[in-house]
């Protein structure tokens, strides 16, 4: 396939489809539906204001707020039951159960304990995003060849030495993708409890807009929210492959 | 004999931790060691589980929020198998959908209730398509690899039969892409669940995303607590069994596996 066809066939049905919303759009001429050139303008007025900013950066903080604390906490856990078998399985019924609770479910509890914080945006979206992180580093650790803990143990290298220096480097492809899962969720849990309950960020913004009867910036949010979760995979992703450029496809754990 | 005991030391093993946890908490209730309204003991949770368990909305919204999650769920597999199908056989499809599936992959499903229910209103066809939209890509996913990575050997057996195209994806590209496509059915199947209580919970479409919101604004704590143990319930149910269904389909699967090599 020619070189400007390989580049412009990704680029014609992103601009076909928003073309199509156009054309649709201004002949069904619904309110809840604005064409395109009204949601533009929409998405320039909160840029210009600020207010976009200002949301994004409240929204984004909290997610990368609950990124860290779930990557942390994931990892030390993942660690623990990859590395001891019986609490491997012991563990077992806990995880397998907590797991399945919809993160949105807990907002309401969360709300009444912390109230309606950014507290309890941290809390919903690290509890949400703990998940992958804890199963995917615990079974790359699991998966470590049993050979080189041997090696470890004849360099007569201490307990923590042989986590730091064996363990955690060759489980490091697994805990990546836990952790490159764990960011999209964060963004998705984020967002979800500002739009149920916490008052604040960019979630909030989408729903009080829908409930103002304001659609061009209702569907200006939702491209501009889209756009981030893009942003947030796509750096994500990168970033992984500079960490290890000799990086090998992983089976992410779900 | 042993066998008993094998079983015995298996069920210590799955079910000590979860036993000390709900104890623990128990005793920390009776002491009031932890707040009633946030954390409500384990026995007075057991008590409105079993006060719902009647005929009444609890009962209501568990059926409703099973249905939408399965009929969801159906419709995502069917669209993300379809669609797997077409991106994986065809890096011309795979191309030319690639960034606007990423876009839409990173979309979080819960933005799009506003929209849709500017479309369809708040009832149980809103809440379907939210799950349609969240559950899709795991299936659609795993089936875009389960067909690129197609052993190349049975392709250009099934060339030299002449076999034509659609027999080609039915009978050879399909099915060795079984194990894969259960796999992103199984991950479908939970993020269905989440999407029916996203969508009751934003849209107030019934079910118990909508009877925990009820449940909030009257400050009953154990009505919750005991809907988020019905939803783990239901989570790690429908999981275990898939997974089930998945070991069944990749032990048959070896065995044809097997056979393949041998062509």
């Amino acid at each position: 396939m020619p070189a400007v066809s390989r580049h412009a066939l990704p680029a014609a049905i992103p601009l076909g489809l928003t073309a199509a919303w156009e054309v649709i759009a201004r002949a069904l001429g619904y309110d809840s539906f604005p064409p395109p050139d009204r949601v533009l303008p929409a998405f320039w007025e909160l840029l210009s204001t600020g207010a976009l900013w200002t949301n994004t950066a409240h929204t984004l903080a909290i997610v990368l707020a609950a990124w860290v604390v779930s990557g942390v906490t994931g990892i030390t856990v993942g660690l623990a039951i990859g590395l001891v078998r019986p609490a491997w399985r012991m563990s077992q019924t806990s995880i397998e159960f907590l797991r399945f609770i919809p993160p949105v479910a807990l907002i309401p509890v969360v709300i009444i304990i912390y109230g309606f914080s950014n507290t309890t945006e941290l809390v919903v979206a690290a509890y949400a995003a703990v998940w992958p992180v804890i199963l995917n580093t615990g079974s790359g650790v699991a998966q470590v060849d049993r050979r080189l803990l041997e090696v470890g143990r004849l360099l007569r290298l201490g307990p923590l030495d042989v986590v730091r220096k064996l363990v955690l480097p060759s489980a490091l492809p697994a805990i990546a993708v836990g952790l490159r899962l764990s960011l999209a969720i964060s963004l998705i849990v984020v967002v979800t409890t500002e739009m149920v309950g916490v008052p604040d960020g960019l979630g909030f913004q989408l729903v009080s807009s829908s409930q103002a009867l304001h659609q061009d910036r209702v569907y200006a949010y939702v491209v501009w929210i889209g756009n981030l979760g893009l942003l947030l995979a796509v750096l994500a992703l990168w970033a992984e492959r500079l960490v290890m450029p000799w990086r090998r496809p992983v089976r992410a754990e779900l | 004999m042993k066998l008993a005991r094998r079983i015995g030391v298996r069920a210590v093993e799955y079910l000590a931790v979860p036993a000390a946890i709900v104890t623990l908490w128990q005793l920390a209730s009776m002491a009031q060691l932890i707040n009633p309204v946030f954390f409500p003991a384990p026995l007075e949770v057991w008590g409105s589980l079993r006060q719902l368990a009647g005929p009444g909305p609890m009962r209501d919204g568990l059926r409703i929020t099973v249905e939408s999650m399965l009929v969801g769920w159906v419709v995502a597999g069917a669209m993300g198998v379809v669609a797997g199908t077409l991106i994986g056989r065809s890096g011309l499809i795979a191309r030319a959908t690639g960034p606007a599936l990423e876009f839409l992959r990173a979309t979080p499903p819960s933005i799009v209730v506003p929209v849709l229910i500017l479309f369809l209103g708040t009832g149980q066809r809103m809440e379907l398509a939210v799950i349609v939209f969240a559950a899709v890509w795991p299936v659609l996913l795993n089936t875009v690899h389960g067909v690129r990575t197609t052993d190349s050997v049975l392709l250009e057996a099934a060339a030299s039969l002449r076999l034509s195209r659609r027999a080609m994806i039915s009978k050879i590209v399909l099915p060795s892409a079984v194990p894969s496509i259960l796999v992103g059915l199984r991950i479908s199947l939970a993020i269905s669940l989440i999407a029916a209580v996203v969508a009751e919970i934003l849209g107030s479409s019934g079910g118990l995303g909508t009877f925990i919101v009820f449940a909030r604004s009257r400050f009953q704590s154990p009505d919750i607590y005991a809907s988020l143990v019905v939803l783990g319930v239901i989570g790690y149910l429908s999981n275990g069994l898939l997974r089930l269904a998945e070991r069944q389909v990749l032990r048959r699967a070896s065995a044809i596996g097997a056979l393949g090599a041998e062509l």
